[in-house]
């Protein structure tokens, strides 16, 4: 069925939007709505789990305890996730950290990022974590490609983690790579 | 000093924002205003500035992009000695001023990128700023300074929080509450390092001094033979630039893949990269595939042309596509692209509605062309039902809507970023419209909501001429079938529980089914039913109706090495349902071998249709249909 009346009203709406010129008499946002928005496009071509192993500064397992945003920081404000890493692969971060990714919120900016993950207070990840050499806190490499949900029964779930797999298996896997990877340099 | 953190996720629920692809990208206010990211004024022209850097390796002379140095101190060079700024010109002037694909010479779009900072005159003569370009710049990206930079050697940590060395490159748009576009950043990440030494990706360009392609080495130094140390990919530069300047357009990433597979080099430049081989743009495994069932997706999909140069990240990728054409002409029209006399192009229009008749916000709304599926195809999406299609080359046009899911990829790729309007937000953020999961449908006369979702008519695009001056224009309303919340009923193998009365073409509760080749004759199906399903008897079944629609459809006579013989082993029929239990994520794995009619091309088919059905035993069942590829030897 074809609805020509319709079609031409909410076709109408539709151009003026694409003109730039749409709504004209709602576009006073809300008194809310941040002044600024900062979008972020990230490329990140997928990679393999070698890649992680060998590029992260650590592999960490633990926890999410905190969040908030930092609209200082630069380039770009970030949000900063409170991270307690029980263990680790490399044996370098443990303990409470910072993690930090761009995106998040106040009243004044709005920051988005799709490649960026949203953890969750008390919940387990597998992080592989990049470190900022010019502040003491660590990003997630390759952002949601880097983070692996563990669920309550234990198993991760992300970009490189085998169906159900249990964390145990997962970091397993992680450890063997960098030994690996130490013993083909130390061959060389 | 007050503490950053909270005791949860900090909510503010006061804005909201979605990011579209295939389209210029929109955001909301907290009100559900949705506005268009755009550059202001009716004929954009954006100032881009390239920044040069000394070399980090410590190379005297103040560069742009890897490889040679561009410009020796205090003097000027030409864009023809720099490899890197060729490529920033070329990018620029893909997006500048684009013209009809159907009628070059009639700009359709008013959108240009000014690049007159660092290229005078017809000679293209380069002009250091005093001193050197980096002296006269901010040491630093920032989102507000208003100046439009381009860095290349942008230090790590720049790319701390945003993925690291893993971040390729990286587009800052900072717009006003409104989406008025006042500052965009373009950062490439050539100096990652995937550990002290070795670099994440080595740089090509193409230097017409040089002869050709220019790679970079480890040490960023030209190389014109074998590259070397390209850890994870050989990237493009001016591929990658091209793309980034599409987001410093207002562009998103587009939904709009070329198959299936990791050579579509026909995918649209704003297609986002997704694979570790190497390629821009791949095809993410979306439940949702857009081709028309029983349609090949095109005889010159691989672009037999750059077969060399598949290593080359993103070398289709400086050159656009219809999708991205078309795209940026809707955001910065000229009359020329909506004159409804011109003969070169014309439009399809329509509504997207549900079975009630009511309005579908952000449906993906995809246009191809019979004859050339793979080359002509571009999309958008509905804004309170509606959508428009300005510039299509005349011909014979289906049109297609579908959901934008964000669970529907292919576990071993690249989690997709286009799927972010549906998807969780970042913390503070929040989706703009509220996502409406329906069949995936094409339109076909007295379309409606209850018919198949595969039943298409095309829509004939011809040439405006005063006698026929409607021929160009054409409206499309597409009735789409939302999913019910509880499976739809219907019988498939031991599956004989109450409820289970249906035909297996019944609709029902979306079944995500992912495919991946696996080499010669073969691939796999992967069906999820989520979560819900976990534990239950899953299955797959064959339907080999729908195949011979394949056989049979017009595309596939003309090409008839093309035809796809669905037989498990040469004299044996290909088996019609086969079960598993899906896991406890609700995911079942099939292979199945399958033998190709003529042997000895690169053939990828999109339109065997099989019926993917997944459920409990007992408790009904659900089925879905989905298209696949399969690959020539």
């Amino acid at each position: 069925m074809r609805t020509p009346r319709l079609s031409f009203l909410l076709l109408t709406s539709l151009l003026a939007g694409s003109l730039g010129i749409a709504r004209a008499s709602r576009e006073t946002p809300s008194p809310s709505t941040p002044q600024r928005q900062l979008h972020i496009q990230v490329e990140i071509p997928s990679a393999s789990l070698r890649t992680y192993v060998d590029s992260a500064y650590d592999v960490v397992y633990g926890r999410c305890v905190g969040t908030g945003f930092d609209a200082t920081a630069t380039p770009w404000p970030c949000t900063v996730y409170r991270f307690e890493a029980l263990r680790n692969s490399r044996g370098i971060v443990l303990g409470p950290i910072d993690v930090r990714v761009v995106g998040g919120a106040n009243a004044d900016i709005a920051v988005r990022c799709a490649k960026s993950p949203t953890l969750e207070i008390g919940q387990e990840y597998v992080l592989f974590l990049t470190e900022n050499p010019d502040n003491p806190s660590y990003g997630i490499l390759g952002l949601k490609d880097g983070t692996y949900r563990v669920n309550d029964e234990g198993q991760v779930s992300g970009l490189h983690a085998g169906q159900g797999e249990p964390v145990d298996r997962f970091l397993t896997r992680v450890s063997s790579i960098m030994i690996d990877t130490k013993e083909t340099k130390e061959a060389k | 000093m007050r503490s950053l953190f909270t005791s949860g996720i900090l909510l503010l629920g006061i804005t909201a924002s979605a990011a579209l692809a295939g389209d210029l990208e929109r955001a909301c206010n907290g009100a559900g205003t949705m506005f268009i990211e755009h550059w202001p004024g009716s004929a954009p022209s954006p100032l881009l500035t390239p920044v040069f850097y000394t070399d980090p390796l410590g190379t005297a002379a103040p560069t742009f992009g890897p490889g040679l140095p561009d410009i020796t101190c205090g003097s000027t060079g030409t864009v023809a000695t720099s490899a890197g700024l060729q490529s920033l010109v070329n990018a620029a002037n893909a997006w500048s001023n684009l013209t009809s694909p159907s009628a070059p010479g009639t700009v359709i779009s008013t959108f240009s990128i000014d690049l007159s900072q660092v290229v005078n005159g017809p000679g293209h003569n380069i002009s250091a700023p005093a001193g050197t370009a980096a002296n006269m710049l901010p040491t630093q990206i920032s989102p507000s300074d208003m100046i439009n930079m381009v860095t290349l050697w942008e230090p790590a940590s720049t790319f701390a929080a945003a993925g690291g060395p893993m971040a390729l490159a990286i587009t800052a748009v900072t717009t006003t509450s409104t989406a008025v576009i006042t500052d965009a950043d373009v950062m490439v990440n050539c100096f990652a390092q995937q550990s002290p030494g070795v670099f994440m990706y080595s740089f090509v360009e193409n230097n017409a001094q040089l002869g050709g392609w220019v790679a970079t080495d480890a040490n960023y130094q030209a190389q014109t033979g074998a590259m070397t140390t390209p850890s994870t990919g050989v990237i493009d530069l001016q591929g990658t630039l091209t793309h980034e300047l599409g987001h410093l357009a207002g562009l998103g990433h587009s939904l709009v893949d070329s198959a299936t597979f990791p050579f579509g080099s026909l995918s649209p430049t704003m297609f986002p990269l997704a694979t570790g081989s190497g390629q821009f743009a791949q095809t993410v495994f979306l439940g949702q595939t857009i081709c028309l069932p029983g349609q090949p997706l095109s005889t010159g999909f691989l672009d037999s042309g750059n077969t060399a140069s598949l290593a080359l990240f993103g070398e289709t990728a400086s050159t656009l596509e219809l999708d991205d054409v078309l795209a940026l002409a809707r955001g910065y029209p000229t009359a020329a692209l909506m004159d409804p006399t011109n003969a070169a192009h014309g439009s399809i229009s329509g509504v997207v509605l549900d079975g009630t008749g009511a309005a579908i916000t952000s449906a993906h709304v995809v246009a191809f062309e019979a004859s050339d599926p793979n080359g002509k195809r571009v999309s958008t999406f509905s804004y309170n039902g509606g959508y428009v299609f300005y510039g299509l080359p005349p011909g014979n046009w289906y049109v297609e809507v579908e959901p934008v899911d964000i669970t529907g990829y292919f576990s071993g790729l690249s989690t997709p970023s286009f799927v972010t309007p549906f998807g969780p937000s970042p913390v503070g953020l929040r989706s703009c419209v509220t996502p409406i999961n329906f069949v995936p449908e094409f339109w076909n006369v007295g379309d409606a909501a209850t018919e198949g979702p595969a039943e298409a008519d095309p829509i004939t695009i011809a040439p405006y001429t005063p006698q026929n001056p409607g021929a160009n224009t054409a409206t499309a309303d597409v009735f789409v079938d939302i999913f019910s919340p509880a499976p739809l009923q219907a019988c498939l193998g031991s599956a004989t529980g109450a409820g289970c009365t249906g035909p297996l073409s019944s609709r029902g509760v979306l079944v995500r089914q992912l495919s991946r080749v696996l080499g010669p004759n073969n691939f796999q199906v992967q069906v999820n039913g989520g979560t819900s399903y976990a534990g239950a008897l899953c299955y797959l079944s064959i339907d080999l109706n729908q195949a011979a629609i394949a056989l049979n459809a017009p595309w596939l006579s003309a090409s008839p090495q093309l035809q796809v013989l669905p037989v498990a082993v040469p004299g044996q029929p290909l088996p019609l349902v086969v079960s598993g239990v899906c896991n406890a994520a609700g995911v079942a794995t099939f292979q199945f071998p399958f033998i190709l009619g003529q042997q000895g091309y690169n053939v990828f088919l999109q339109g065997v249709l099989l019926s993917v059905s997944g459920g409990q035993v007992g408790n009904g069942m659900l089925t879905n249909s989905v298209n696949l590829l399969i690959q020539g030897p």
